[in-house]
């Protein structure tokens, strides 16, 4: 079965949720392509930031990334190993923003 | 091809080296990267049990053998506490293990929220979270426990640098805090206090003879050491021998990732962000050198734990000083330390009338002395006003020191 739009599973946590309503899980859908590319993890932070964060952008996004000190997980894996913010994003996938700024 | 911003024709370097696969067990597809280094969660697991076993001290070498083993855990409730309490609880009080190598394990809250507005009181979360783990006792204290009213505190005039004596007027203990936070000059001041009482009380509470452990991280240790140097702590950049970090290399990525595959729940930071303290200015710091250099953290933290402070030494010293607001050791001599590093006037009417009365200047650390009296802007009228309640055992310190200088002076009832 396709469809035209990803369904994503999306966290927050270590604080990251009071930014976004203080509610930790989001089901968001996003277009298959974005800008005549297929949709990667940069639009989505993008989408993000537009669309459910609610209060002080920059202590999410910075230069059309997350900012220092967020871990961001795709299906459990740390995105570093996966691109960053040019992971390919696909149905069903699950996104882990973790704020690691807590303090002590 | 301009070469104005090297990132649009250059490819980015990876952040590891070597292929997705687990560095350790290279069998594994790789969940997270450390330093560069891939791990799969089993291998990162034990990489950090690996860490902080390393980390821990040998009971030898704090109890006598007719002590009994005891251990104190400094429980903050966050990202850092909460991975150390998990890993203290998996290492010493797991299932089936024989004879406990630490008995009683004992972790002290300090619940914070008296300081700020609007924040709540965590108190029940905190033994929910650890009253998780068995054979763990909590001891629960209270910031405000600082200032015990029973006695009479003494405060502080903070309008002259010597500090001389006033009386508080505060009628509770949260009254006293609140009164003190309020008298403090600066944001940094602010969370530097808070600080410094939530570390006095859990010291006050643990038992002497006992290692106290403190999650620090490697990020902020590293954030903690930069930014203790630049309130001019940096003749306590050596913690006492209680005090102890297991956690001291493992950073706040690989805690944020361990807690959330244990689900733990580490509580949000109290109080607002601090962005506009040197403490939050520096963790801004080193949270964007952890992720363009990892490797650098750690060398702060390394380098840092290098220096060593010379202690006096000779005889004109005199005995060893202890700060009498955050109880650690101090140099004698700030105010003429002072005199030699920064510029300073004085105005001739306000000279003589420092040559008056009680001054507590001498009977603090340079960190202290310079957090009651940095100014962030240029000193206003109301700050001329401002009467600092200190904790009851820098009222019970000052007290003795004084009856100590004027000993020789107080004649006996007999004659």
């Amino acid at each position: 079965m396709s469809s035209d739009a990803l369904a994503l599973k999306v966290e927050f946590t270590g604080g990251l949720e009071l930014l976004f309503d203080n509610k930790k899980k989001y089901t968001v859908s996003l277009p298959r392509t974005t800008d005549d590319a297929p949709t990667n993890l940069t639009h989505l932070i993008l989408w993000l930031k537009d669309n459910l964060l609610k209060e002080r952008p920059e202590l999410f996004v910075e230069e059309r990334t997350v900012r220092p000190g967020i871990l961001v997980l795709v299906n459990e894996t740390d995105w570093e190993l996966e691109g960053e913010g040019d992971y390919q994003l696909k149905d069903g996938d699950e996104i882990i923003f973790i704020s690691t700024l807590h303090g002590g | 091809m301009s070469c104005e911003k090297p990132e649009d024709v250059m490819p980015r370097k990876p952040r590891h080296d070597r292929g997705k696969t687990c560095h350790k067990c290279k069998t594994q597809p790789g969940q997270l990267i450390v330093r560069h280094f891939v791990y799969c969660k089993d291998c990162f697991f034990a990489h950090v049990h690996s860490k902080f076993r390393r980390q821990m001290p040998a009971r030898e070498a704090y109890c006598q053998p007719e002590q009994e083993p005891s251990l104190s855990v400094a429980f903050s409730g966050g990202l850092g506490a909460s991975v150390l309490l998990d890993l203290v609880a998996r290492t010493y009080r797991r299932e089936g293990a024989r004879k406990p190598v630490w008995s009683p394990i004992t972790a002290y809250y300090v619940e914070t929220c008296a300081a700020y507005d609007g924040v709540p009181d965590a108190v029940e979360h905190v033994k929910e979270v650890v009253n998780g783990y068995r054979g763990i006792e909590l001891v629960v204290l209270r910031l405000e426990d600082a200032f015990d009213t029973q006695t009479p505190l003494l405060a502080l005039s903070l309008a002259d640098e010597r500090l001389p004596l006033s009386s508080s007027s505060s009628a509770t203990p949260t009254d006293a805090l609140r009164a003190h936070l309020a008298a403090l000059p600066t944001p940094t001041a602010r969370l530097q206090a808070i600080s410094n009482l939530t570390y006095a009380l859990v010291l006050r509470a643990a038992p002497s003879h006992a290692p106290i452990l403190f999650g620090t991280h490697l990020t902020a240790l590293a954030v903690s050491l930069i930014s203790g140097v630049a309130h001019g702590a940096g003749y306590n950049l050596t913690p006492p021998a209680r005090i102890v970090r297991p956690l001291c290399e493992i950073s706040a990525k690989e805690c944020a990732a361990y807690a959330h595959w244990r689900a733990l729940r580490p509580l949000r930071s109290r109080g607002p962000p601090g962005m506009d303290s040197v403490l939050g200015i520096t963790r801004d710091f080193i949270v964007r050198l952890d992720r363009d250099f990892p490797s650098t953290v750690s060398a702060v933290a390394r380098t840092c734990a290098k220096v060593v402070p010379k202690r006096d030494s000779s005889s004109s010293a005199g005995a060893p000083l202890t700060c009498a607001l955050c109880e650690r050791p101090a140099q004698h001599g700030v105010l003429e330390w002072k005199t030699r590093t920064a510029i300073r006037s004085f105005s001739s009417d306000s000279e003589q009338d420092k040559t008056e009365g009680t001054a507590v200047a001498e009977e603090l650390c340079y960190a202290c002395h310079t957090m009651l009296t940095s100014r962030a802007r240029v000193r206003g009228p109301s700050d001329v006003e401002q009467v600092l309640p200190v904790p009851s055992w820098t009222s019970s310190t000052i007290r003795a020191r004084m009856r100590e200088s004027v000993k020789d002076f107080i004649l006996d009832d007999e004659d």
